[in-house]
């Protein structure tokens, strides 16, 4: 694994717009191909096998939660329980998830979290920095099969599905969300589904018969959001995911409020203890000496604080915590001139399907970490 | 590892790709128009069709309460009293990266 300086393309901001891409750069850059990531083969199939390995982990602490009732612990409010083991014992299709690793090429990769109900950068993973190699050296190959796995899956997924229309939904006025919803239902579009989009604020809720609608007052049964369920819950509508008659299929599935909450890694860590590929994590600081705090809930690195040798080294301000935190081991992030990666790595339909990296000039990963693509030598 | 050797998007470059046009003035930095035709409503898309979809504030909370903006005469059905929207998305205005 290396770090290779570069000029970035001519007009590059022209050819990533021309994809679709309009929100590469913010206040500060977003989109970095001034440098990029080089893998060996078998760094990469370490990725993959690793990925495949903490998936199924993963699914095996869901049934372990919900077996032992530990809901508590994730701070998941009662009445969506029900909703989420429902969902679990349905098998309620799920699409994506991308684990956040630290790896450094010569070590076991760590988890450091999962993202599995919104995880966000899957457009730029799967299509711009697959363009971006296209210019960039071509004969080369790339740790990405996102795209073709998305729509396989979509098609795989009709099946499962009431036999009406996917909606598609995210807030309004958010270039990124709206791409990235738009990209998902690209692809179910191309698995042979049919689809229509709704913002989530406009999403109505039928009294008389009980059932959520589309602007044409039209039942949804299918629907996929970028929306996280830990906002969902708490607003008015929160109630009716148990109360609506028509049973409508969320995708992602509410057993994912599971996995997204950062309760898992304690969890985790209990079910698999001294893994090769997790971090010693607890709901209290235990014995830790060098460890990072972080909410059961929170976003882009947000209310994080990494403590190293009893002395604060690093933390990042937010809005999130209420629900409690836990404390994972400090492992820190590789250092590239300056520069941090951590590996985003993508499991699409139960398969490990590609990466995506992103780099912070500190140890937190924040919301003004850059996107750097990779290939494989 | 490979992909395809070609790749299509039937959707996003249809809405997003180099069709984008701002107007700061009237919706602030983040906003971003998408071109619309008169009739207003959302466009239902199906595989292989390219529509546009209207990209602008349908509805707002206002004090509030749920304040539906910006639709034109689309004959989006709006008057049932049976129906409540703005029950989610209260969070709007955070994008949801994680």
């Amino acid at each position: 694994m290396q770090r290779i300086k570069i000029e970035p393309r001519n007009n590059w901001q022209q050819t990533v717009e021309g994809l679709g891409f309009g929100f590469h750069t913010a206040d500060v850059p977003y989109w970095d191909e001034s440098a990029y990531y080089t893998f060996t083969m078998p760094e990469i199939l370490k990725l993959e096998a690793v990925t495949a390995e903490l998936w199924d982990m993963c699914i095996q602490a869901v049934q372990h939660v919900i077996d032992n009732n530990l809901f508590h612990q994730f701070m998941i409010p009662q009445y969506i329980i029900p909703h989420i083991i429902d969902s679990w014992n349905n098998d309620a299709p799920a699409i994506y998830g991308r684990f956040d690793l630290q790896y450094d090429g010569k070590n076991e990769p760590k988890l450091l979290e999962f993202n599995a109900d919104t995880p966000t950068s899957i457009f730029e993973a799967s299509i711009v920095q697959w363009f971006w190699l296209k210019d960039f050296d071509e004969p080369k190959d790339q740790f990405n099969s996102m795209h073709e796995k998305l729509i396989d899956y979509w098609k795989y997924l009709k099946a499962y599905l009431y036999e009406d229309k996917l909606y598609f939904t995210c807030v309004k006025d958010v270039l990124e969300d709206f791409t990235t919803t738009a990209y998902l239902q690209d692809c179910a579009m191309q698995g042979g589904l049919e689809t229509q989009f709704i913002y989530i604020e406009d999403i109505g809720w039928d009294n008389n018969n009980g059932y959520f609608v589309d602007l044409d007052n039209q039942p949804i049964r299918n629907i996929f959001k970028l929306y996280p369920y830990e906002w969902m819950i708490d607003e008015e509508f929160g109630q009716n995911l148990v109360n609506d008659q028509l049973k409508a299929i969320w995708i992602e599935p509410s057993w994912k409020m599971i996995l997204s909450n950062k309760a898992i890694l304690p969890v985790l860590w209990q079910l698999f203890p001294y893994h090769k590929n997790l971090l010693p994590a607890y709901f209290t600081r235990s014995n830790l000496k060098d460890y990072v705090k972080k909410p059961l809930l929170s976003r882009e690195g947000a209310n994080i604080t990494i403590v190293e040798n009893e002395k604060l080294i690093a933390e990042s301000e937010g809005d999130y915590g209420a629900e409690g935190y836990i404390f994972q081991e400090l492992c820190k992030l590789p250092d590239f001139d300056g520069n941090f990666p951590v590996i985003g790595s993508w499991i699409i339909g139960q398969q490990p399907a590609g990466m995506g990296i992103r780099e912070s000039s500190t140890l937190i990963t924040d919301n003004v970490s850059r996107f750097v693509p990779h290939l494989i030598l | 590892m490979k992909k395809s050797k070609a790749i299509t998007l039937v959707l996003v470059t249809a809405l997003l790709g180099c069709k984008e046009k701002r107007d700061d003035n009237s919706w602030g930095n983040n906003r971003l128009y998408m071109r619309t035709d008169s009739t207003g409503t959302y466009t239902h898309a199906r595989n292989g069709f390219i529509g546009y979809y209207i990209f602008r504030p349908y509805g707002m909370f206002y004090g509030g309460r749920y304040m539906r903006q910006g639709y034109s005469n689309a004959g989006v059905h709006m008057s049932e009293a049976s129906i409540t929207r703005g029950g989610f998305g209260r969070s709007g205005g955070f994008h949801v990266s994680s």
